[in-house]
Protein backbone atom coordinates (compact mmCIF):
# COMPACT_ATOMS: atom_id res chain seq x y z
CA UNK A 1 0.00 0.00 0.00
CA UNK A 2 2.82 2.69 1.32
CA UNK A 3 4.40 2.02 -2.33
CA UNK A 4 1.45 2.56 -4.10
CA UNK A 5 0.90 5.34 -2.95
CA UNK A 6 4.16 6.61 -2.76
CA UNK A 7 4.27 5.90 -6.86
CA UNK A 8 1.32 7.78 -6.91
CA UNK A 9 2.50 11.07 -5.28
CA UNK A 10 5.62 10.61 -7.33
CA UNK A 11 3.31 10.47 -10.45
CA UNK A 12 1.12 13.65 -9.81
CA UNK A 13 4.11 15.58 -8.51
CA UNK A 14 5.87 15.30 -11.52
CA UNK A 15 3.62 15.21 -14.20
CA UNK A 16 2.27 18.73 -13.01
CA UNK A 17 5.33 20.18 -11.95
CA UNK A 18 5.63 22.83 -14.49
CA UNK A 19 1.46 23.33 -14.22
CA UNK A 20 2.28 24.14 -10.39
CA UNK A 21 4.88 26.44 -10.96
CA UNK A 22 2.97 28.27 -13.44
CA UNK A 23 0.48 28.63 -10.53
CA UNK A 24 2.75 29.68 -8.14
CA UNK A 25 4.54 31.67 -9.86
CA UNK A 26 1.83 33.67 -11.81
CA UNK A 27 0.14 33.82 -8.33
CA UNK A 28 3.38 35.74 -6.80
CA UNK A 29 3.14 38.17 -9.87
CA UNK A 30 -0.60 38.51 -9.43
CA UNK A 31 -0.16 39.32 -5.26
CA UNK A 32 2.75 41.31 -5.63
CA UNK A 33 1.95 43.31 -8.99
CA UNK A 34 4.47 42.99 -11.07
CA UNK A 35 3.46 44.95 -14.46
CA UNK A 36 3.31 43.22 -17.29
CA UNK A 37 4.51 46.14 -19.94
CA UNK A 38 2.86 45.41 -23.19
CA UNK A 39 4.88 45.89 -26.41
CA UNK A 40 2.42 46.51 -29.38
CA UNK A 41 3.18 46.22 -32.89
CA UNK A 42 0.49 47.75 -35.81
CA UNK A 43 0.07 46.57 -39.24
CA UNK A 44 -1.76 46.28 -42.41
CA UNK A 45 -3.14 43.67 -44.45
CA UNK A 46 -5.38 43.41 -47.54
CA UNK A 47 -8.13 40.00 -47.02
CA UNK A 48 -11.33 39.44 -49.34
CA UNK A 49 -13.94 42.02 -48.86
CA UNK A 50 -17.57 41.61 -47.87
CA UNK A 51 -16.46 38.43 -44.99
CA UNK A 52 -18.32 38.08 -42.15
CA UNK A 53 -16.66 37.62 -38.40
CA UNK A 54 -15.94 34.15 -38.75
CA UNK A 55 -14.49 33.80 -41.97
CA UNK A 56 -12.57 36.48 -41.52
CA UNK A 57 -10.90 34.97 -38.61
CA UNK A 58 -10.38 31.72 -40.84
CA UNK A 59 -8.55 33.30 -43.38
CA UNK A 60 -6.33 35.34 -41.16
CA UNK A 61 -4.90 32.48 -39.50
CA UNK A 62 -4.39 30.22 -42.64
CA UNK A 63 -2.75 33.30 -44.41
CA UNK A 64 -0.98 35.14 -41.72
CA UNK A 65 -0.39 33.01 -38.91
CA UNK A 66 -2.45 34.92 -36.68
CA UNK A 67 -3.80 32.42 -33.65
CA UNK A 68 -6.45 32.91 -30.31
CA UNK A 69 -9.51 32.67 -29.25
CA UNK A 70 -12.29 35.05 -31.18
CA UNK A 71 -13.92 37.61 -28.99
CA UNK A 72 -16.73 39.27 -29.21
CA UNK A 73 -17.16 41.76 -32.49
CA UNK A 74 -18.33 45.58 -32.26
CA UNK A 75 -19.29 46.67 -35.17
CA UNK A 76 -17.91 49.72 -37.01
CA UNK A 77 -18.81 52.62 -40.34
CA UNK A 78 -18.26 50.31 -43.07
CA UNK A 79 -16.73 47.11 -40.87
CA UNK A 80 -15.60 45.53 -37.52
CA UNK A 81 -13.89 45.17 -35.29
CA UNK A 82 -12.63 41.80 -32.87
CA UNK A 83 -9.94 40.49 -30.78
CA UNK A 84 -8.15 37.42 -31.04
CA UNK A 85 -7.11 36.60 -27.68
CA UNK A 86 -3.99 34.06 -26.71
CA UNK A 87 -2.56 33.89 -23.39
CA UNK A 88 0.51 36.29 -24.40
CA UNK A 89 -1.85 38.75 -25.75
CA UNK A 90 -4.34 40.15 -28.38
CA UNK A 91 -4.38 41.20 -31.38
CA UNK A 92 -7.50 43.57 -32.47
CA UNK A 93 -8.86 43.11 -35.93
CA UNK A 94 -10.22 46.48 -37.68
CA UNK A 95 -11.66 44.88 -40.56
CA UNK A 96 -13.19 47.38 -43.31
CA UNK A 97 -15.84 45.52 -45.58
CA UNK A 98 -16.15 47.30 -49.07
CA UNK A 99 -11.96 47.01 -49.73
CA UNK A 100 -11.05 44.03 -47.45
CA UNK A 101 -8.36 46.38 -45.38
CA UNK A 102 -7.43 45.19 -42.17
CA UNK A 103 -5.52 46.63 -39.26
CA UNK A 104 -4.00 44.33 -37.06
CA UNK A 105 -2.84 46.03 -33.14
CA UNK A 106 -1.61 42.92 -31.37
CA UNK A 107 -0.36 43.28 -27.70
CA UNK A 108 1.95 40.97 -26.43
CA UNK A 109 2.40 40.50 -23.08
CA UNK A 110 5.63 38.62 -22.60
CA UNK A 111 5.99 35.42 -20.29
CA UNK A 112 4.59 37.26 -17.36
CA UNK A 113 1.71 37.57 -19.64
CA UNK A 114 1.31 34.28 -20.64
CA UNK A 115 2.00 32.69 -16.99
CA UNK A 116 -0.97 35.11 -16.31
CA UNK A 117 -3.44 34.07 -18.25
CA UNK A 118 -2.73 30.70 -18.21
CA UNK A 119 -3.53 31.00 -14.56
CA UNK A 120 -7.13 32.04 -15.21
CA UNK A 121 -8.23 29.65 -18.58
CA UNK A 122 -10.40 27.18 -17.30
CA UNK A 123 -13.28 25.70 -18.43
CA UNK A 124 -14.64 22.99 -20.59
CA UNK A 125 -17.19 24.83 -23.35
CA UNK A 126 -14.22 27.29 -25.21
CA UNK A 127 -14.19 27.99 -28.45
CA UNK A 128 -11.34 26.13 -29.61
CA UNK A 129 -9.80 22.71 -28.67
CA UNK A 130 -6.56 23.64 -27.31
CA UNK A 131 -8.62 25.55 -24.96
CA UNK A 132 -10.74 23.14 -24.09
CA UNK A 133 -8.04 20.49 -23.26
CA UNK A 134 -6.26 23.16 -20.93
CA UNK A 135 -9.79 23.18 -19.23
CA UNK A 136 -9.36 19.10 -18.93
CA UNK A 137 -5.63 19.91 -17.74
CA UNK A 138 -6.55 22.04 -15.28
CA UNK A 139 -9.63 20.05 -14.07
CA UNK A 140 -7.21 17.27 -13.31
CA UNK A 141 -4.58 19.56 -11.28
CA UNK A 142 -7.42 20.62 -9.29
CA UNK A 143 -8.05 16.62 -8.82
CA UNK A 144 -4.09 16.13 -8.35
CA UNK A 145 -3.91 18.82 -5.13
CA UNK A 146 -6.17 17.14 -3.10
CA UNK A 147 -4.47 13.82 -3.92
CA UNK A 148 -0.91 15.08 -3.55
CA UNK A 149 -2.06 16.50 -0.45
CA UNK A 150 -4.02 13.41 0.99
CA UNK A 151 -0.67 10.92 -0.37
CA UNK A 152 1.41 13.10 1.30
CA UNK A 153 -0.20 13.19 4.44
CA UNK A 154 -0.66 9.44 4.59
CA UNK A 155 3.24 8.89 3.63
CA UNK A 156 4.41 11.64 6.65
CA UNK A 157 2.25 9.53 8.98
CA UNK A 158 4.21 6.18 7.96
CA UNK A 159 7.19 8.08 8.92
CA UNK A 160 7.81 7.63 12.54
CA UNK A 161 10.48 9.90 13.41
CA UNK A 162 8.86 12.78 11.46
CA UNK A 163 5.77 12.35 13.59
CA UNK A 164 6.36 15.29 16.37
CA UNK A 165 7.24 17.84 14.46
CA UNK A 166 4.75 17.05 11.61
CA UNK A 167 1.55 16.59 14.20
CA UNK A 168 2.72 20.31 15.15
CA UNK A 169 2.73 21.74 11.85
CA UNK A 170 -0.27 19.95 10.79
CA UNK A 171 -2.52 20.87 13.60
CA UNK A 172 -1.49 24.71 13.45
CA UNK A 173 -2.48 24.89 9.95
CA UNK A 174 -5.76 22.64 10.18
CA UNK A 175 -6.63 25.09 13.24
CA UNK A 176 -5.79 28.63 12.02
CA UNK A 177 -6.98 28.02 8.77
CA UNK A 178 -10.30 26.74 9.51
CA UNK A 179 -10.09 29.90 12.18
CA UNK A 180 -9.76 31.84 9.55
CA UNK A 181 -11.93 30.68 6.72
CA UNK A 182 -15.01 30.59 9.98
CA UNK A 183 -14.10 34.02 10.28
CA UNK A 184 -14.03 35.08 6.88
CA UNK A 185 -17.53 33.59 6.41
CA UNK A 186 -19.06 35.14 8.98
CA UNK B 1 21.50 16.83 1.33
CA UNK B 2 18.47 15.18 0.31
CA UNK B 3 17.58 14.41 3.83
CA UNK B 4 17.12 18.03 4.75
CA UNK B 5 15.38 18.77 1.43
CA UNK B 6 12.97 15.79 1.99
CA UNK B 7 12.22 17.54 5.83
CA UNK B 8 11.23 20.83 3.57
CA UNK B 9 9.22 19.22 1.83
CA UNK B 10 7.34 17.35 4.18
CA UNK B 11 7.04 20.64 6.63
CA UNK B 12 5.99 22.88 3.71
CA UNK B 13 3.14 20.30 2.54
CA UNK B 14 1.71 20.09 6.31
CA UNK B 15 1.88 23.46 6.35
CA UNK B 16 -0.18 24.29 4.12
CA UNK B 17 -2.54 21.25 3.48
CA UNK B 18 -5.40 22.74 3.61
CA UNK B 19 -4.62 25.64 1.24
CA UNK B 20 -3.61 22.65 -0.99
CA UNK B 21 -7.36 21.97 -0.91
CA UNK B 22 -8.17 25.21 -1.62
CA UNK B 23 -6.61 25.76 -4.52
CA UNK B 24 -7.73 22.32 -5.66
CA UNK B 25 -11.66 23.48 -4.93
CA UNK B 26 -11.03 26.91 -6.48
CA UNK B 27 -10.27 25.16 -9.62
CA UNK B 28 -12.89 22.45 -9.28
CA UNK B 29 -15.05 25.59 -9.13
CA UNK B 30 -14.38 27.47 -12.29
CA UNK B 31 -14.25 24.18 -14.37
CA UNK B 32 -17.48 23.01 -13.20
CA UNK B 33 -18.71 26.95 -13.89
CA UNK B 34 -20.56 27.29 -10.16
CA UNK B 35 -23.04 30.12 -10.74
CA UNK B 36 -21.76 33.70 -9.36
CA UNK B 37 -23.88 36.16 -7.17
CA UNK B 38 -25.58 37.37 -10.30
CA UNK B 39 -26.81 33.86 -11.79
CA UNK B 40 -26.97 31.67 -8.59
CA UNK B 41 -30.96 32.37 -8.56
CA UNK B 42 -31.18 33.10 -5.43
CA UNK B 43 -32.60 37.33 -4.81
CA UNK B 44 -30.42 39.79 -2.99
CA UNK B 45 -31.31 40.63 0.86
CA UNK B 46 -32.46 44.59 0.10
CA UNK B 47 -33.12 47.34 2.88
CA UNK B 48 -32.80 50.53 3.56
CA UNK B 49 -31.37 53.17 5.63
CA UNK B 50 -31.13 56.90 6.71
CA UNK B 51 -28.20 58.64 4.65
CA UNK B 52 -27.30 62.09 3.72
CA UNK B 53 -24.23 62.88 2.08
CA UNK B 54 -22.61 66.35 2.33
CA UNK B 55 -23.58 68.73 -0.85
CA UNK B 56 -19.85 69.28 -1.99
CA UNK B 57 -18.77 65.53 -1.36
CA UNK B 58 -17.71 63.83 -4.68
CA UNK B 59 -18.74 60.47 -5.72
CA UNK B 60 -16.13 58.99 -4.53
CA UNK B 61 -15.87 61.02 -1.04
CA UNK B 62 -19.86 59.38 -0.71
CA UNK B 63 -18.41 55.90 -1.76
CA UNK B 64 -16.12 56.17 1.70
CA UNK B 65 -19.12 57.83 3.41
CA UNK B 66 -21.28 54.78 2.62
CA UNK B 67 -18.40 52.16 3.52
CA UNK B 68 -17.78 53.97 6.82
CA UNK B 69 -21.64 54.04 7.77
CA UNK B 70 -22.63 50.27 6.88
CA UNK B 71 -19.09 48.92 7.03
CA UNK B 72 -19.81 45.99 5.56
CA UNK B 73 -18.12 43.07 6.17
CA UNK B 74 -14.74 41.75 4.87
CA UNK B 75 -14.77 44.25 2.19
CA UNK B 76 -12.23 46.45 0.52
CA UNK B 77 -12.32 49.86 -0.84
CA UNK B 78 -15.95 51.23 -2.34
CA UNK B 79 -16.49 50.82 -6.11
CA UNK B 80 -18.55 53.93 -7.19
CA UNK B 81 -20.50 54.62 -10.62
CA UNK B 82 -23.65 56.15 -11.61
CA UNK B 83 -26.38 53.80 -12.53
CA UNK B 84 -28.50 54.19 -15.69
CA UNK B 85 -30.99 56.12 -13.63
CA UNK B 86 -27.75 58.34 -12.73
CA UNK B 87 -27.95 56.99 -8.86
CA UNK B 88 -24.89 56.54 -7.55
CA UNK B 89 -23.77 52.78 -7.13
CA UNK B 90 -21.08 51.53 -4.43
CA UNK B 91 -20.03 48.42 -4.68
CA UNK B 92 -18.03 46.78 -1.92
CA UNK B 93 -16.89 43.18 -3.11
CA UNK B 94 -15.63 40.65 -0.27
CA UNK B 95 -14.83 36.97 -0.18
CA UNK B 96 -18.75 36.20 0.72
CA UNK B 97 -20.22 37.97 -2.48
CA UNK B 98 -21.55 41.76 -2.90
CA UNK B 99 -22.83 44.51 -0.64
CA UNK B 100 -24.45 46.86 -3.13
CA UNK B 101 -25.41 50.23 -2.26
CA UNK B 102 -27.64 52.72 -4.20
CA UNK B 103 -28.16 56.58 -2.97
CA UNK B 104 -31.20 57.47 -3.29
CA UNK B 105 -30.22 61.51 -2.75
CA UNK B 106 -34.03 63.17 -2.74
CA UNK B 107 -35.26 60.79 -0.19
CA UNK B 108 -32.33 60.04 1.94
CA UNK B 109 -31.75 56.93 2.05
CA UNK B 110 -29.70 54.02 1.29
CA UNK B 111 -30.88 51.28 -0.86
CA UNK B 112 -28.52 48.11 0.24
CA UNK B 113 -28.77 44.76 -1.29
CA UNK B 114 -26.89 41.97 -0.04
CA UNK B 115 -25.73 38.92 -2.54
CA UNK B 116 -24.32 36.27 -0.21
CA UNK B 117 -22.31 33.78 -2.86
CA UNK B 118 -22.44 29.97 -2.39
CA UNK B 119 -19.94 28.24 -0.52
CA UNK B 120 -18.04 26.87 -3.63
CA UNK B 121 -17.23 30.64 -4.92
CA UNK B 122 -16.42 31.30 -1.43
CA UNK B 123 -13.50 29.05 -1.73
CA UNK B 124 -12.73 30.53 -5.29
CA UNK B 125 -12.42 33.52 -3.82
CA UNK B 126 -10.76 32.79 -0.75
CA UNK B 127 -7.88 31.33 -2.80
CA UNK B 128 -7.99 34.94 -4.77
CA UNK B 129 -7.54 36.93 -1.66
CA UNK B 130 -3.82 37.41 -1.87
CA UNK B 131 -1.85 40.63 -0.04
CA UNK B 132 -3.21 43.12 -2.30
CA UNK B 133 -6.61 42.44 -0.65
CA UNK B 134 -7.84 46.01 0.66
CA UNK B 135 -10.07 44.87 3.43
CA UNK B 136 -8.86 46.17 7.00
CA UNK B 137 -10.52 43.35 9.45
CA UNK B 138 -8.20 41.04 11.02
CA UNK B 139 -9.52 37.47 9.19
CA UNK B 140 -9.19 38.54 5.50
CA UNK B 141 -5.41 40.33 6.70
CA UNK B 142 -4.36 37.03 8.25
CA UNK B 143 -5.90 34.88 5.26
CA UNK B 144 -3.95 36.91 2.92
CA UNK B 145 -0.83 36.37 4.76
CA UNK B 146 -1.47 32.99 4.78
CA UNK B 147 -1.80 32.52 1.15
CA UNK B 148 1.21 34.40 0.48
CA UNK B 149 2.92 31.48 2.41
CA UNK B 150 1.36 28.83 0.80
CA UNK B 151 2.05 30.43 -2.92
CA UNK B 152 5.93 30.67 -1.72
CA UNK B 153 5.94 27.08 -0.22
CA UNK B 154 3.95 25.73 -2.90
CA UNK B 155 6.56 26.36 -5.12
CA UNK B 156 9.35 25.24 -2.68
CA UNK B 157 7.37 22.31 -2.70
CA UNK B 158 7.09 21.65 -6.25
CA UNK B 159 11.13 22.32 -6.36
CA UNK B 160 11.64 20.00 -3.66
CA UNK B 161 9.30 17.43 -4.35
CA UNK B 162 10.98 17.17 -8.23
CA UNK B 163 14.34 17.31 -7.23
CA UNK B 164 13.78 14.45 -4.59
CA UNK B 165 11.73 12.60 -7.59
CA UNK B 166 14.54 13.07 -9.80
CA UNK B 167 17.90 11.97 -8.20
CA UNK B 168 16.46 9.43 -5.64
CA UNK B 169 13.78 7.48 -8.41
CA UNK B 170 15.62 8.17 -11.53
CA UNK B 171 16.02 4.62 -12.39
CA UNK B 172 12.29 3.99 -12.25
CA UNK B 173 10.46 4.16 -15.66
CA UNK B 174 7.58 6.05 -14.39
CA UNK B 175 9.74 8.67 -12.79
CA UNK B 176 11.11 9.82 -16.81
CA UNK B 177 7.88 8.98 -18.59
CA UNK B 178 5.94 11.45 -15.91
CA UNK B 179 8.59 14.61 -16.02
CA UNK B 180 9.05 14.22 -19.40
CA UNK B 181 5.34 13.97 -20.62
CA UNK B 182 4.85 16.82 -18.17
CA UNK B 183 7.40 18.78 -19.81
CA UNK B 184 6.19 18.23 -23.32
CA UNK B 185 2.91 18.57 -22.62
CA UNK B 186 3.15 21.75 -20.81
CA UNK B 187 5.77 22.92 -23.43
CA UNK B 188 2.88 22.18 -26.27
CA UNK B 189 0.00 24.68 -24.66
CA UNK B 190 2.74 26.98 -23.76
CA UNK B 191 3.64 27.28 -27.60
CA UNK B 192 -0.40 26.88 -28.74
CA UNK B 193 -1.48 29.60 -26.38
CA UNK B 194 1.64 32.54 -26.63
Amino acid sequence: MYRLIRNIHLILGLLLFWMVMMYAVSAAQMAHQIKIVPVITESDVTATPGLDVRPLAMELMEKNGLTGELGNATSLPGGYRFPLTRAGGVTQITYDRATGKVHLKTSDNGVWGILNRLHHFHGLHNQSGARNAWGWLVLFASLAMFALGGTGVYMWFKLHKERGIGVVLLSANLVVSIILLIALRM
Amino acid sequence: MNAWIKKIHIYAGLLNFTILCVFGAAGLVVTAEAPDIFHGGSEPDVSTVPFQAPGSASDKEVGNLIGAQLQPKHAGKANVRRNGQHQLEADFYSVNGLVRATYLESEGQLKVETRRNSIWRFLDNAHATTIQETASDWAPWAWSRYIELSIWSLMLMALTGTWLGLTTRWNYWWTKASFIAGTIGFAVFWMVEK
